[in-house]
């Protein structure tokens, strides 16, 4: 009995030990392909709260997430920009902004795990010993009171509490009405147009890294019912204390070491909500373009289940009956999809 | 007569809240003096030296580190600024930059001039538990060479080795070690008496500038030895809400209404950032009179709730696998779950379980082998058809939660003969199930009955058993043959003891 637990123990160590060194090793190979636009990473004071982003030929969602971000408490933005071919950021306005950092990945996404080594070696260079928030542009990060408080308000509790971590779930959100009705612009925060989300059907099973993964929403609801197993994850644990030894392991769903997975401890932790802005009139055309690029999870295999949808139908309209409006974070607040914790 | 009531401010920082601070307290009272920590930038002390009003006096005398002997220094040079500029002061409160009034100046007079003591924390420091989480006497025992935040490691090993060799540092004697809150409220006469003492009594200030957080021991020591008891009130007047970590609680614009009903002249810790909650405040308590329930030292509302860990039952994401956690799906409600055997018909068990589960919600076979069983309400509730099993068995927990939960009653859940094993287990564990065997067989062989029952007896909480014809089930034992068996008439109902 008791030699099981100490080798178990000393396997869990070996493993960790393990996963940290290939992340590591992963990130090296990222500097060769990354190509510097705009740095201003010398302007990151000490005690700055920073964001990293990734996108590709997501032009018009960039204005909209600067502004969402700068207005919750970011000191400075990274951007990962993966061989866009609109044009992506625009240098000249990052070269004026000071608070933005803009580097060039042409590594292939698939390669690169998703993104995952892409995020660890800028967060290993850049944020260390910062708080910073790690999303993609469709991500909008909601936590419990933010109408009255700030992002810094924020992190000085979790700084108290003794928390490193804030789990999040995603809320897909979609309109009123056929996802086809609406476009994302570069003027209007997605919000405004996008405003509904699913209120109950999430479902949870335990993870192998102390970790809940959460599936369900309107993916789960009109894609994958055959298949619920392979619904998309809708956990995230974007906001995080970065220390060097830190590595995401899957996307942001999984980060190690892997305490800063579990939502709660003993107490209810602080969690929030990533609101999350996919549908709208150009999914069925990604939907498309992604299924025939296989760059994704397990070659784009949700891709292909949106576009093989759009094969027999030209309109997608996710509401349903328990649909409910987003106004602000206590709607989520008093549905209990996100938690204050200590933090009332 | 009214009293005069002068401030000492302690602070190391300015921004737009304290500006507020300062101008209201210079609206409210006598004397203010700001005692600014000689390690911030020269621009803070310029912008508290810009408020041009005759009672206000700036002075920067001291560097103020958490935890060090600094802190008391400054309340001591701020105090002994105040009663030289103004001589004639009553009482002298100590604020910092991040407290607040929660009540107006004049409510503040009024109470003075019926209460005329010393508002101060002085408990005993080796019997009255006042550090939530952390050292308390021990503060006095060892001496602390390293900086808590600077050098943790080194300050954690000094603390453990001296803690190891069982070391006591000589007190000096005559004095009755105490400990509080530093923000206090006193008579200038006692202010008189405490400068007198931390300056001329050497032995004491080498003590004390060698303790862990002195601000919380030295000046409550002074006064607790030399104020009779009866004229110290063991309350700070500041209002200070501490965590179950031991760490402040801040607070926020949606917290206005709820400082001002506590029984509190000043509260801490208001968010830094937060002008829209000093403005309320301002506006709220401004000129007010004292409230008529007003009860010195009262906490009120919601205030216990904060910083507390919220009720388990509200926590998202939760587990529902009480395999694991040992966790019923719904702590909240208890719901039928009716077993039935293969010549039990859904129509014949329904009609049972209206007829005989009064107030209870029938919902059907919802783990039913190829199709959900579920009302209509909870079908479009999910957005789900009865084909969409594969979810249901994906999830079962959490479909049996969220039935529980939004049933309109107590569900009455049916659980078929073909049922999967590991989910008839799972609702077997569960103790807020009440747990129905249905049955008709006359003649019971191995199989079905003997199984669920033996696994029934062996669950939480019991189970009924129910004949819908032919009273003969002298044949049906649980398998393990330990536990006797309903006998009787038709519908005859026995309960396990539990």
């Amino acid at each position: 009995m008791l030699q099981s637990l100490f080798l178990n123990s000393l396997r869990k160590t070996w493993e960790r030990a393990q996963r940290r060194h290939s992340s590591i090793k992963r990130t090296r190979s990222v500097w060769r392909h990354t190509k510097t636009i705009v740095d201003n990473t010398s302007h990151i004071g000490a005690s700055d709260i920073l964001l990293v982003a990734m996108f590709r030929d997501e032009k018009f969602r960039l204005g909209p997430f600067i502004d969402y971000y700068r207005r919750l408490g970011i000191d400075h933005f990274i951007f990962i920009d993966n061989d866009s071919t609109d044009g992506g950021l625009d240098p000249s306005l990052c070269e004026a902004a000071k608070d933005i950092s803009l580097f060039r990945v042409t590594q292939s996404f698939g390669a690169a795990r998703q993104g995952t080594d892409w995020l660890n070696a800028f967060l290993q260079r850049y944020c260390c010993d910062h708080w910073v928030i790690s999303v993609d542009v469709d991500e909008f990060f909601v936590f419990p009171h933010m109408e009255s408080r700030t992002l810094r308000d924020l992190v000085s509790h979790l700084t108290d509490a003794e928390q490193a971590a804030v789990w999040s779930l995603m809320l897909d959100m979609y309109p009123d009405g056929p996802i086809e009705d609406i476009t994302f612009n570069k003027d209007t925060q997605p919000v405004l147009q996008a405003d509904h989300f699913d209120p109950n059907t999430y479902f949870m099973v335990a993870g192998g890294y102390q970790d809940v993964w959460v599936r369900g929403g309107p993916r789960l609801r009109r894609f994958f019912k055959e298949h619920p197993e392979k619904a998309p994850a809708l956990n995230k644990v974007p906001l995080i204390k970065w220390k060097k030894n830190f590595s995401y392991l899957i996307n942001q769903h999984v980060v190690s070491p892997v305490r800063l997975n579990s939502p709660h401890c003993w107490h209810s932790h602080v969690t929030g909500a990533l609101l999350h802005f996919k549908f709208d009139s150009r999914f069925s055309a990604k939907a498309k373009e992604e299924s025939g690029r296989g760059e994704h999870y397990q070659g784009g295999e949700e891709y292909k289940r949106y576009s093989d949808y759009y094969k027999s139908s030209t309109k997608l309209d996710l509401m349903y009956a328990s649909s409910t409006r987003f106004e602000s974070s206590k709607t989520l607040l008093d549905l209990g999809l996100i938690n204050d914790g200590l933090w009332s | 007569m009214s009293k005069k009531i002068g401030v000492a401010l302690i602070v190391h920082g300015f921004d737009a809240s304290s500006r507020l601070l300062v101008e209201r307290l210079v609206r409210d009272y006598d004397s203010i003096v700001i005692h600014v920590d000689t390690s911030a930038a020269p621009q803070v002390l310029e912008s508290y030296q810009a408020f041009a009003s005759p009672n206000v006096l700036v002075i920067n005398t001291r560097h103020v580190e958490w935890g060090r002997w600094g802190i008391v220094a400054a309340t001591l040079d701020a105090i002994a600024a105040s009663l030289d500029r103004t001589p004639d002061l009553d009482y002298i409160a100590v604020i910092s930059g991040s407290c607040y009034p929660i009540q107006s100046a004049s409510a503040l007079r009024d109470y003075l001039a019926d209460h005329p003591f010393d508002y101060i924390e002085a408990f005993d420091i080796f019997s009255h538990r006042w550090v939530l989480d952390g050292p308390q006497a021990e503060r006095l025992y060892w001496w602390y060479p390293f900086d808590f935040w600077k050098h943790r490691r080194l300050f954690d090993v000094a603390y453990a080795i001296q803690n190891k060799l069982k070391i006591r540092r000589r007190r000096p004697s005559g004095y009755e070690y105490a400990i509080g809150s530093q923000w206090c409220l006193m008579r200038a006469e006692t202010w008189r008496r405490v400068i007198d003492k931390l300056t001329n009594d050497r032995l004491l200030v080498r003590f004390m500038k060698n303790v862990w957080i002195p601000d919380e021991t030295a000046i409550q020591t002074v006064v607790r030895t030399i104020v009779p008891e009866r004229e110290i009130v063991q309350t700070s007047p500041a209002l200070y809400h501490y965590n179950c970590y031991g760490r402040p609680v801040q607070f926020f614009a949606e917290h206005a209404e709820l400082l001002t009903q506590q029984g509190f002249f000043f509260a801490r810790k208001l968010a830094t950032s937060d002008v829209a909650l000093r403005k309320e405040l301002d506006r709220l308590t401004e000129n007010a009179p004292l409230p008529r329930d007003f009860q010195l030292g009262k906490r009120t509302g919601a205030l216990s709730r904060m910083g507390r860990p919220t009720d388990k039952k509200r926590q998202f994401p939760k587990l529902n696998n009480h395999f694991r956690t040992g966790q019923a799906p719904s702590r909240v409600r208890t719901y039928y779950v009716v077993f039935c055997s293969k010549e039990v018909t859904e129509a014949e068990c329904e009609q049972w379980c209206r007829r005989n589960l009064k107030g209870a919600s029938y919902v059907g076979p919802l783990f039913a082998y190829s199709e959900i069983g579920a009302p209509e309400w909870f079908c479009q509730m999910l957005d789900i058809t009865p084909n969409d099993f594969k979810v249901r068995d994906a999830f079962p927990h959490d479909f049996l939660t969220l039935i529980v939960d939004h049933a309109p009653s107590e569900p009455a859940l049916v659980i078929p003969q073909d049922t999967k094993a590991g989910l008839v287990d799972r609702i077997v564990a569960d103790t807020n199930a009440r747990k129905i065997i249905l049955f008709r067989e006359t003649k019971i062989e191995d199989g079905y009955l003997p199984w669920i029952a033996g696994k029934l007896s062996r669950g939480q909480g019991g189970y009924e058993l129910h004949q819908l014809q032919a009273p003969d089930v002298a044949a049906l034992k649980p398998d393990n043959d330990s536990l006797p068996v309903a006998q009787g008439d038709c519908g005859s109902l026995r309960l396990n003891p539990i």
